[in-house]
């Protein structure tokens, strides 16, 4: 465990799956040089399968103190391989058809964008977007036998010493959320960084700084005055994803509320769309306790009374979002 | 902590073939007149043949045709975590020829599921192999480093070849498990070609080192350079630590000179004759067995290292040693040893019980190969 620990907040009840988050890491850090095919940030549509492919079933993480074997994905079946497309000819040939993938892909992200489940009028979906946890307990840097992971006493920051790995990749097979990714030009593996070269800077990491839903907080737990003490520590409404696979995230999610379901005549009932099994197995079971909190503070403002936690998650000012010094 | 390495998983029925045989006491066989016959007698040397010219630059090189190969057993690596418990390729024949200034060797093994680099993929290992050297051999060396990688104050030089390159300098430098760094300015040089079905692995370099972290050769003053294989299957996601590896090997170097008292440092001279089949039995009693998993042995425990293969990998003398003295080499993985006023202490004690159990012991974890 680090000194400190600077965290991330993510209120899904604001996010748009707009990808500005995605755009802002991939041009940062990973449009490049065999990153081409890495989301360090991706935004998944839940229920679905994610990106990975399946993630959520491909092993990893704690059983107790002993590590649970992993899967490490496939390239071509589970990330999905950058999709070429005819630009040259589309745009100044002209083809017929006019513009198309010239490799056939068998998955990318956001394949099952949208898709999510149930049946209309009851179809219901929510956007889940994900970087890496930097774990308290973090089963990459526990599964390195060259010992390449580290995780920064100042921050908590996991990062993969680049200079030390030799790409063996027991770290991508062991992290249970599937964020560390192996780059095979470099025969090494890489991950989210939580951009700490901005950060060190007093700068707010890009995926965070960029989100036009202002969904993102960051700011370490312990300072009592910053927004990411304050949403997950001093009102409890931020949850870890997946906190069964025992790393300890420190990546918290404000659980999606729901629209309500309708019945056969097409009346609304007080039944959510989004079943709650649903979220508990995403969030944990104190989910249901979480989403009648936002609906009572929700209710407050809605009364004009006031309610600090809603004023946190709006974010009227969005430098108040971050507080990472 | 660790020492016993494991050996290959031949099945509890080969190895109980295995430890009804008489293990040959080097010491009862050595012989006047050549030096290293006791290790030759034993299969743990490879004569580098004479040549003329160049160095070979492809493993296809036919001067190699001059050159007696010795055929190394592989065990898969249990020492530490990650364990290899099956092992792909389990053995190699290696060859050695040198002129005046350089030495190559041939590494070869039949592999019928070739792997190399494959850019575009995520999830796929490439073949590879290694050599491994002492930074420092002869008289002036106290001892060989532990063969899983070295040991701290003990260095080894590793070469390392992988079917497609990518992984950096072919000259390595390590002091235990997880501890490999590329030596800058290493010289060595290899290529690899898969043929019919087998791997050979060519491994070049000029016997003066520019650097001081790699091996040197000087076969007018010693001879006889201990030198050890490991072998990755990469078909079946070998890498690192998932590897097979043989025991300390010797090249002798035609026309080199060899120290009679540097021979019988590397013999082992037991005191007392043991019997593994009764070192098998106190194995059990003295309590080995709640912690070390070894072919037999129905405990399924990591607590420390595995010891199937480990006659195949260590020395008696060292097996020895890691019984009476733990601590003397610690093979580096967490769970191994504790920290004492800040000297890692392995969790085994010291053996404490009689003389003659030790060697009874010994005999057994050397019948495990
Ligand atoms: S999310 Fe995965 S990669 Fe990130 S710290 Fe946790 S275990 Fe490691
Ligand atoms: S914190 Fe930085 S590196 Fe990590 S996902 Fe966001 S933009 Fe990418």
């Amino acid at each position: 465990m680090s000194k400190r620990q600077l965290a991330m907040v993510m209120d899904l009840n604001k996010c748009i799956g707009c990808q500005t988050c995605t755009v802002a890491c991939k041009v940062q850090w990973t449009n490049r040089n065999g990153r081409d095919y890495m989301y360090w940030n991706n935004v998944e549509t839940a229920p679905g399968k994610g990106y990975p492919k399946n993630w959520q079933e491909s092993g990893g993480g704690w059983e107790g103190s002993v590590l649970k074997d992993g899967k490490i994905p496939s390239l071509a079946n589970d990330y999905g391989m950058p999709v070429q497309m005819n630009y040259e000819q589309a745009l100044f040939a002209g083809t017929d058809p006019w513009l198309a993938a010239a490799n056939n892909p068998a998955w990318t992200p956001n394949w099952d964008e949208d898709e999510g489940a149930g049946e209309f009028p009851n179809s219901h979906h929510f956007y889940l977007p994900r970087i890496c946890n930097h774990c308290t307990n973090p089963a990459c840097l526990a599964a390195c036998p060259r010992g390449a992971i580290y995780k920064r006493e100042e921050d908590g920051i996991v990062l993969v010493d680049q200079s030390r790995c030799r790409g063996y990749r027991h770290c991508v097979a062991a992290c249970p959320y599937k964020k560390v990714y192996f780059n095979p030009l470099f025969n090494r593996s890489e991950k989210c960084i939580f951009c700490y070269p901005r950060v060190e800077q007093g700068i707010p990491p890009a995926c965070a700084k960029q989100c036009v839903g202002r969904i993102r907080h960051v700011g370490f737990l312990d300072d009592e005055a910053g927004p990411v003490h304050k949403i997950v520590v001093k009102w409890k409404a931020a949850l870890p994803l997946r906190p069964d696979f025992g790393t300890e995230p420190n990546v918290y999610y404000v659980p999606p509320l729901s629209s309500p379901k309708y019945d056969a005549e097409g009346k609304v009932t007080d039944e959510s769309r989004i079943p709650i099994e649903f979220l508990e197995k995403l969030f944990g079971p104190r989910v249901g306790e979480v989403l009648k909190l936002l609906e009572a503070e929700r209710a407050k403002k809605g009364r004009g009374e006031e309610s600090e936690l809603m004023d946190l998650l709006i974010a009227y000012r969005q430098e108040e979002m971050f507080k990472i010094r | 902590m660790n020492r016993k390495v494991g050996l290959s998983v031949a099945g509890a029925a080969v190895l109980g073939v295995l430890m009804g045989m008489a293990v040959p006491v080097e010491g009862a066989r050595r012989a006047k007149g050549d030096p290293v016959a006791s290790l030759a007698g034993n299969g743990e040397v490879v004569t580098a043949a004479r040549v003329a010219g160049e160095m070979p630059t492809e493993p296809g090189d036919g001067r190699f045709e001059n050159a007696v190969p010795l055929t190394v057993r592989l065990y898969p690596q249990t020492a530490t975590e990650p364990r290899a418990e099956k092992g792909v390729v389990r053995e190699a024949a290696l060859r050695a020829i040198h002129a005046d200034t350089w030495i190559a060797f041939l590494v070869e093994w039949a592999d019928p599921d070739r792997s190399d680099v494959k850019q575009g993929t995520t999830d796929t290992f490439a073949d590879a192999a290694a050599l491994q050297f002492p930074l420092k051999y002869g008289e002036a060396a106290d001892r060989l480093p532990y063969v899983g990688m070295g040991e701290p104050g003990r260095p080894v030089n590793i070469w390392f070849w992988r079917n497609g390159g990518g992984t950096g300098p072919a000259s390595l430098r390590a002091r235990g498990f997880g501890t490999l760094e590329p030596v800058a300015g290493g010289e060595v040089k290899t290529a690899g070609k898969w043929e019919n079905g087998r791997v050979r692995v060519l491994f070049t370099r000029s016997f003066s080192a520019s650097s001081p972290e790699e091996v040197k050769f000087a076969p007018r003053q010693i001879g006889l350079v201990p030198v050890a294989l490991a072998v990755w299957g990469g078909e079946k996601g070998e890498r690192g630590g998932l590897k097979t590896l043989s025991g300390w090997r010797f090249v002798k170097f035609d026309g080199g000179k060899v120290s009679p008292a540097y021979v019988r440092s590397l013999a082992w001279n037991p005191k007392i004759r043991g019997d593994a089949k009764t070192g098998k039995a106190l194995m059990t009693r003295h309590g080995c067995a709640g912690c070390h998993a070894y072919p037999g042995n129905p405990i399924p425990t990591k607590i420390g290292p595995g010891l199937a293969g480990i006659g195949g990998i260590h020395r008696p003398a060292y097996l020895f040693e890691s019984l009476k003295d733990p601590s003397a080499v610690i093979v580096p993985h967490g769970n191994y040893y504790s920290m004492k006023d800040g000297q890692p202490i392995s969790i085994m004690a010291p053996f404490s019980g009689p003389e003659r159990d030790a060697y009874h012991i010994v005999e057994f974890l050397r019948s495990l190969r």
